[in-house]
């Protein structure tokens, strides 16, 4: 129950609610493993588009530093919520889905995984104060980290990509 | 005053000669470095997980045919290639032989390799040298049934190992007179250096892979993983990719999607190809791009 309570509370931020809604009817309601393997499948794919947006300014000088800030927040505050999208019984082998790669090193390693989580928060928020900032090189080199350090981290002991 | 100068050049001539030569092979060493990433080798010869020093092997590498444990490659007399002389390590990666004439298992992929030209070969093995050697003794592969009868490396030798040296072939007729040298330094990065089909070309049951779908992906990859098809096709390769979408993927990782590479590829694109330089990657993007597509859909088996 715990983990589910904490999943709606961290989960109600405006981006996420929407998401929320999409994957499931009530949103309030407990999720089953495998609701949840896709809510947290919409979330992963609303990260991919912000971290796309904000690579397009980034990399190619593309939109705006302001429109960073507020993607940066957004995932900043998703990455907080992470944890709790992976209660246990959701793993690739419980959960069958052709893109359910959510390795069972996450609750083997629990600690290292919610510290892989905090990693992911902390480097949104350096790409948010340096796209505050305006700095070209600065943006760039944060937004890389943050995809390495933040994403690539996390992916590399926990997930594996069973679909392109 | 003659004889003064003709002294002092006998005196200082031979001291010239050594600084040169330092000059010379730290340049070796700097660019043994290079193909050090180029070539991957970082991530099967060293236990990241087990903290394992540097080279000093232990990592294993599970795969269809057992789990290989990659041996040690530091300069350690005992249990390194400190013994080794450089036309030994040559054998290794262009004969797949050790220096007692036992041939390798091609989880070591000198069928990759044996086309690395002998000036990359010579670097590497300079700094090679340079490594802290570490006495971590080399531990048994632990293969299934029948993979783990060695002469069995013999059969598949002769019928699947064909030693040589590096032939880029023809650049496919579309692409510009000016793109040929980028083009051939491509085919060498994936072909041999990069090995890219180690994982990326699928293989029959004695682990051969199959030339007809290189790089068209594998099922059945190291880790357990299934390795994408990253030939130009649409619909199940990375026809959708641009050149720069490959060559960001490469240096930080992310895809089309705005996904990030975990898993072995996350390895990769950390110890390789985000530290090659950006001509080398393009090179790398521009080959992938010009290859026959590959229609072949490659998920996890279902169950």
């Amino acid at each position: 129950m715990n983990i589910r309570f904490s999943f709606t509370r961290k989960l109600l931020v405006p981006t996420i609610a929407v998401v929320v809604a999409g994957v499931l009817a009530v949103p309030s309601l407990a999720a089953t493993p495998s609701e949840t393997v896709k809510l947290r499948q919409a979330t992963m794919k609303k990260l991919g588009e912000h971290m796309n947006a904000i690579k397009e300014f980034a990399m190619n000088g593309n939109g705006s530093a302001a429109d960073v800030v507020k993607r940066a927040g957004e995932i900043g505050e998703v990455a907080a919520g992470i944890p709790a999208l992976f209660p246990e019984g959701t793993g690739m082998d419980e959960v069958k889905d052709p893109k359910n790669g959510a390795r069972p090193e996450i609750w083997l390693d629990w600690e290292n995984f919610e510290k892989a989580a905090g990693k992911l928060e902390t480097e949104s928020k350096s790409l948010a104060a340096a796209a505050e900032g305006g700095d070209q090189e600065t943006i760039k080199l944060a937004f890389q980290s943050l995809g390495k350090n933040g994403c690539g981290n996390c992916h590399k002991p926990f997930r594996i990509k069973l679909e392109k | 005053m003659l004889r003064r100068g003709l002294l002092l050049a006998i005196l200082f001539l031979p001291f010239a000669g050594v600084a040169a030569q330092g000059a010379a092979d730290e340049a070796a060493i700097r660019r043994g470095e290079y193909v050090f990433s180029a070539a991957g080798c970082f991530g099967c010869h060293t236990d990241v997980k087990g903290k394992g020093a540097p080279l000093a092997g232990g990592r294993r590498l599970k795969t269809p045919f057992g789990d290989f444990l990659g041996p040690n490659i530091t300069p350690d007399p005992d249990h390194g290639i400190g013994g080794w002389t450089l036309v030994d390590f040559t054998r290794a990666l262009r004969e797949g032989v050790s220096p007692g004439g036992d041939p390798y298992y091609p989880a070591f992929p000198y069928t990759s390799f044996s086309r690395m030209n002998e000036a990359d070969i010579a670097d590497l093995w300079a700094w090679l040298q340079t490594v802290e050697p570490a006495d971590t003794e080399n531990r048994e592969h632990e293969l299934g049934f029948p993979y783990g009868w060695r002469r069995l490396i013999g059969i598949w030798r002769t019928l699947y190992f064909a030693p040589g040296d590096f032939d880029a072939g023809d650049p496919p007729a579309s692409l510009g007179e000016e793109d040929r040298e980028t083009w051939e330094r491509g085919a060498y990065l994936v072909r041999v250096l990069g090995h890219c089909g180690e994982c990326h070309t699928p293989r029959g049951w004695l682990g051969a892979s199959d030339s007809s779908l290189f790089l068209g992906g594998s099922t059945a990859g190291a880790e357990g993983a299934p390795v994408p098809n990253i030939t130009p096709d649409d619909a199940t390769g990375i026809g959708r990719w641009s050149l720069a979408d490959i060559e960001g993927y490469l240096e930080i990782g992310m895809d089309p999607d705005g996904d990030f590479a975990g898993g072995a590829m996350g390895e990769v694109i950390e110890n390789t190809t985000g530290k090659l330089t950006p001509e080398d990657r393009r090179a790398i993007a521009l080959f992938l791009k010009s290859l026959p597509a590959v229609e072949r859909k490659v998920a996890r088996p279902a169950g």
